[in-house]
């Protein structure tokens, strides 16, 4: 049965009763998701890899600057306005572009890779005393400006008289009642949900997936691995890393496959587009993440060839796609050579 | 006898209106004499007239009147009556006023009531070998009919019936109308031209020798939706003489256009011819061309999709208007001429790009400090001169309580487009939390009946 909603004030305190039949529901999806080896293929806990300085240098290089993507007109329904024109002199211009490149390091911002959250168990008091005093729990909040959301106090008064600290959904619902995020929506959007998520990732809409999971939840949240994982794994069977390249998902995404030993297809993708240097960081990366030591080779070429021999799964492939990259290259270096004498 | 004809006098002396005659018809048995009511009443006066052996009866019948003996001319000017200086002035050529009708149309010499072949008039002579004799030919009984239909319809104005795609302006009036593209002209073809009609009056001119002459005017302006456009003007006694002569004029003056991604000029300006004076300012995709309805098709015919422009001055004199606007959009500077003239970067800053910044010209030499001229781009285009812009919409006083009244009155509803939507996406119906206890108090979509089929 839904009960009235009740509103007190004490003071700096406000509370909001949650309807007894939602809580079913937040308890329901933490249980299912809390395995954390659901389809992904690794137990390791990323943060450790993740934030190390040498993974996001690799990282970072392996995301790429392309400004027009990174600055491209995203079409997200707002009203257009006329072009605005300036004029500038070669010092003004790069002043603009150094503000830019501020800009570029945020739109880039890769958002972390972390293991699920642990439920919150914490019990402030048990009270048994108040015990029935309605039939629905309160839950209080402090709203004083400037606390982090992961830090502000969220308590929950059960009616059976437990007074706990809220659960991290009931936190996320009253810090988004309260101090709202743009682009977050109190209950969880349909589109998250496995068939709609489908639906989506089969339009081929993966950074818009991405990007919205990034506002939604928090990255421990069970249900932004689950998307991002899910995504993740859509890109690589499809080979359709090129959609990610020069935004701020493609160094987790590629962190993820490191971590799930599923980067062969990426390795052929940067084969065939002969991006050298990005296979090269690729299996760098591949060694910093599984045996925590840089590999002691420094050409290139030597490095993705002994990847390729050894730890790569999708041999055959990538073997082709080596010899034929080198056969490209061998072509074109003596060519250059050619020329280089005629013209000389 | 003479007692009869002294009584007909009588009566006429009576009635002095009658204009007719009475035929007197005498019958040698039980003759009466009937009052005629047509033009006046009459005392009767059986007393004087009637007689114990014949009333004659009076019938008012003529073979012959002013119908036959006046030609058709005469008869439609006492009824049109309009002089004939009047004509040359166009009198009497109202919506209401009487018109002269041809009779004649419908009809053919040797065609008549009687239906009959006349060899020599409506048949020939001889046939192959065969003479052709005169032959009554089966009745058309519905020539009669056929012809007073013809004759009603004709001298009735009827107001044309466009369709909205064909619509001009006001109406089935010219302005606004497309009229098709201009003649070839040697090997051009003008294939992709259209002309619309942006003005089409009659002007007059007085002199001493002709007096007034009346004149055709017809403005247009042709183009192909790519850049080229021209205007003219062309006059002639009639309508489609002057319309043709426009048009044909027009695409001899064509005129090349700098647009901007094909969609809006290159930047905001101003421009004025005579006491018209032209606002344009550029706008985004989408915006459309909001703007005075001669501009709007000076800017289909170019090709221009958003713009917005204010006509200030004289909005009505259309030729100004397309004259001060032309004049503006030829004067438009392109980014490679900007550069070149203030030796600096043309940079353009878009906000749906986080305003990065897209150098669209660069000069052939950058100089390193910049002038005052050069701070703002409008000002450097528009010699120093600002469009003062008029304050939009209803700015409200925050301290009048009325307002806070309706603040406080509007406040509930702020969000409620928003809830709406939400509520559909969530529950796929807008409804409310007692919506489970209570099942009557859910919103019913109203469902249009299908017939059976």
């Amino acid at each position: 049965m839904a009960t009235r909603a009740v509103m007190f004030t004490i003071g700096k305190f406000r509370c909001f009763p949650i309807l007894k039949n939602r809580i079913a529901k937040f308890t329901s999806s933490s249980n299912l998701l809390n395995t954390s080896t659901f389809d992904t293929g690794y137990t390791r806990d990323p943060s450790e890899v993740f934030f190390k300085e040498n993974v996001q240098a690799l990282l970072d290089r392996l995301t790429g600057r392309d400004y027009e993507k990174v600055f491209q007109n995203r079409k997200l329904g707002q009203r257009l306005e006329p072009p605005k024109y300036e004029l500038l002199t070669q010092a003004e211009v790069d002043q603009v572009m150094v503000e830019m490149e501020v800009k570029l390091k945020k739109k880039l911002q890769m958002p972390p890779l972390l293991k699920e959250r642990e439920p919150v168990t914490k019990i402030l008091s048990k009270d048994a005393e108040l015990q029935g005093f309605d039939n629905c729990k309160y839950v209080f909040i402090d709203i004083s400006q400037g606390i982090n959301d992961r830090k502000r106090e969220v308590v929950v008064r059960d009616p059976n008289g437990v007074l706990r600290d809220a659960s991290w959904e009931e936190r996320q619902k009253m810090c988004q009642i309260y101090f709202p995020l743009p682009g977050r929506q109190i209950s969880m959007p349909k589109m998250f949900e496995e068939t709609h998520l489908q639906d989506c990732l089969d339009q081929g809409q993966y950074q818009f997936v991405l990007d919205r999971a990034c506002a939604q939840f928090e990255p421990d949240d069970p249900d932004y691995i689950r998307v991002t994982r899910k995504t993740y794994n859509c890109i690589d069977e499809n080979n359709k890393f090129s959609t990610l390249r020069s935004t701020r998902h493609f160094g987790p995404m590629v962190l993820h496959l490191v971590l799930c030993k599923r980067m062969d297809n990426l390795l052929f993708h940067f084969i065939t587009s002969k991006e050298v240097k990005a296979a090269a960081d690729l299996v760098r990366l591949f060694h910093l993440v599984w045996s925590d030591s840089s590999p002691s080779e420094l050409d290139e070429f030597q490095l993705i060839e002994n990847y390729i021999q050894g730890p790569a799964v999708k041999k055959p492939a990538l073997e082709l796609a080596w010899q034929t990259f080198l056969e490209i290259e061998k072509q074109r270096l003596e060519a250059l050579s050619q020329q280089n004498k005629a013209s000389n | 006898m003479a007692g009869l004809w002294n009584a007909a006098k009588c009566l006429l002396q009576l009635s002095p209106n009658y204009v007719c005659c009475l035929r007197m018809s005498l019958r040698p048995i039980g003759v009466t004499i009937q009052p005629i009511t047509l033009f006046s009443t009459v005392q009767s006066t059986p007393s004087i007239i009637s007689s114990k052996r014949f009333n004659p009866v009076v019938s008012a019948v003529r073979n012959t009147s002013f119908f036959n003996k006046l030609p058709a001319e005469s008869l439609w000017k006492g009824v049109t009556s309009v002089s004939n200086a009047g004509k040359k002035r166009g009198r009497g050529r109202a919506v209401g006023k009487k018109m002269a009708k041809n009779l004649n149309k419908g009809q053919v010499v040797g065609v008549g009531k009687t239906n009959m072949l006349w060899p020599g008039l409506n048949s020939p002579i001889i046939q192959g070998k065969e003479l052709i004799q005169q032959k009554k030919l089966p009745d058309d009984p519905d020539r009669e009919a056929k012809l007073l239909k013809l004759r009603d319809e004709m001298g009735a104005f009827r107001l044309l019936r466009l369709s909205p795609l064909e619509r001009g302006w006001s109406g089935p009036k010219l302005p606004g109308r497309s009229v098709g593209p201009p003649d070839p002209v040697g090997e051009d073809n003008f294939e992709g031209f259209d002309t619309i009609v942006l003005e089409f009056k009659i002007v007059c001119n007085m002199k001493g020798n002709l007096g007034r002459t009346r004149r055709t005017s017809a403005f247009v302006v042709t183009g192909n939706g790519n850049g080229l456009a021209g205007f003219a003007t062309g006059k002639a006694q009639m309508g489609m003489t002057a319309l043709r002569k426009a048009k044909n004029r027009a695409a001899q003056k064509l005129m090349y256009v700098e647009r901007y991604n094909e969609h809006t000029v290159l930047h905001d300006f101003f421009s004025a011819f005579g006491k018209t004076r032209v606002f344009v300012q550029k706008k985004p995709e989408g915006y459309g061309l909001v703007c005075h309805r001669a501009i709007r098709e000076i800017c289909k015919a170019i090709g221009i999709k958003d713009i917005y422009a204010k006509v200030e001055g004289s909005t009505k004199n259309v030729q100004h208007v397309a004259k001060a606007f032309m004049v503006g959009l030829l004067r438009q500077k392109t980014f490679e001429k900007i550069a070149e003239e203030t030796k600096l970067h043309v940079v353009e800053f878009r906000k749906e790009r986080d305003y990065f910044p897209q150098i669209m010209a660069k000069p052939s030499e950058v100089k390193t400090t910049k002038a005052i001229d050069d701070m703002d781009l409008n000002l450097h285009l528009n010699a120093g001169k600002v469009v003062s812009k008029r304050k939009k919409g209803f700015q409200p006083n925050e301290s009048d309580p009325s307002w806070k009244n309706h603040i406080s009155k509007t406040e509930r509803f702020r969000n409620r487009d928003q809830v709406r939507v939400n509520l559909l996406v969530e529950h796929g119906e807008v409804r409310s939390f007692l919506a489970d206890k209570y099942p009557e108090c859910r919103q019913v979509k109203f469902m249009k009946k299908m017939e059976e089929s």
